[in-house]
């Protein structure tokens, strides 16, 4: 848990010194107001990768946010997922669906209106329903002979808590690519300590009371006048 | 913020995101699955003193098969493995084999108790011990000292046999 809290730490402190360089310029107009708000819909590219990749495992993820007045952003994340495991001596699968709500804060001041980069920092609160089926295991003794068995399905609930920082760069207009990197922490350890899903969408190893994650999205957004 | 630091910030992202990619597709198992009972021979030293007695040709047979498990000469120490397949088992000790000395019967009854260790090593069983019985050909008494057999290593020994 440590090594995974100092590195969060370490690429937190990475990510605002990155953004350091850029505020000490002399154009850096404190209080630059958007004039416009927006509304950003988004899905994780690096979920379908990793469904290729990795293949027990599958999720898929989406996102939007809106901005908020003094540079927050409240973010609302949902998708769903599941495991498939299949080992000589244990198989079983899993599904499951979250969604998470938060805010993420921009560490960057505005350079003019419309510039809707963002480099910023962040938390959510995770919410995921997860159903594993059946279980069906082996054990092995070579000295008496193995065992087999069957442990029956269960529903469960996680909640965890995210600290999450990353950027969003505008590559063309309303369309945005960038990388959130997550620390995840399992709040209700309970129920994930007998045979826990080997995966949950949107939080990770279900054996694990903390996760490092991380996301890359496609982003769109739509814009309209903001009130004066 | 400049482009090409977002770019850059970007390309170090798609780095991290590969590195994840990396992931096994199953972590290796990196804790013992077999849980073994801890078993110690002791003899009175004095009326109420008792120390450890090392047996000179220790055997442990299972008895129901002609699987053993040989010790090095000198041993008062075991580890016992306990079936899982049923709540009982018994083992012959043959304190040393190499003098063809007489044979002891012991039968181990407990209660079995599935356990979840992780997805990578998957299933185990602990046990708690109920009772032992023994034949007294060179045992003199058998003591449980310590019921819950699991993977705690630093809990005591299970059982004593008293020589």
């Amino acid at each position: 848990m440590y090594r995974s809290f100092f590195s969060i730490l370490f690429l937190f402190v990475c990510t605002v010194a990155s953004a350091q360089v850029d505020t000490t310029k002399p154009h850096s107009i404190s209080a630059i107001k958007p004039l416009q708000r927006q509304l950003r819909f988004g899905i994780d590219l690096s979920r379908p990768v990793m469904n290729i990749l990795v293949n027990n495992r599958h999720s898929y993820e989406f996102i939007v946010d809106y901005n908020l007045p003094k540079d927050l952003y409240l973010v609302l994340e949902g998708g769903f997922g599941g495991s498939d495991i299949d080992y000589p001596d244990l198989k079983y699968t899993s599904t499951n669906a979250f969604i998470k709500l938060g805010v993420d804060r921009s560490m960057l001041q505005r350079m003019f209106p419309e510039d809707w980069d963002l480099l910023f920092v962040g938390a959510r609160y995770g919410l995921g329903f997860v159903n594993r089926k059946e279980a069906t295991f082996t054990t092995n003794d070579q000295f008496w002979g193995s065992t087999t068995g069957i442990v029956p399905g269960d529903n469960m609930t996680a909640h965890w808590a995210e600290l999450t920082a990353g950027i969003r760069v505008e590559l063309f207009k309303g369309l945005f690519t960038g990388y959130t990197i997550r620390g995840k922490f399992l709040i209700n350890q309970g129920p994930f300590r007998e045979l826990p899903p080997a995966y949950i969408s949107g939080y990770g190893k279900g054996e694990k009371n903390t996760v490092f994650d991380f996301n890359f999205y496609l982003q769109y957004a739509i814009r309209w006048p903001s009130k004066p | 913020m400049i482009k090409k630091d977002a770019l850059f910030l970007a390309c170090l992202g798609a780095m991290f995101f590969f590195l994840t990619a990396c992931e096994q597709d199953r972590d290796p198992c990196l804790q013992p699955t077999s849980v073994p009972m801890r078993v110690i021979a002791k003899r009175p030293l004095t009326d109420s003193t008792f120390v450890d007695s090392l047996l000179p040709d220790p055997v442990w047979l299972r008895i129901d098969t002609a699987l053993g498990l040989v010790y090095p000469s000198n041993t008062s120490s075991f580890s016992l493995l306990l079936s899982p397949l049923t709540d009982s088992c018994s083992y012959a000790l043959m304190p040393d084999s190499s003098a063809a000395s007489s044979i002891d019967t012991l039968t181990f009854y407990y209660n079995r108790n599935l356990h979840f260790l992780s997805n990578a090593c998957g299933f185990t069983y602990f046990f708690s011990l109920q009772r032992i019985r023994t034949t007294t050909n060179n045992i003199d008494s058998v003591r449980i000292i310590n019921s819950d057999v699991n993977l705690n290593a630093s809990a005591p020994e299970h059982v004593q046999i008293f020589f």
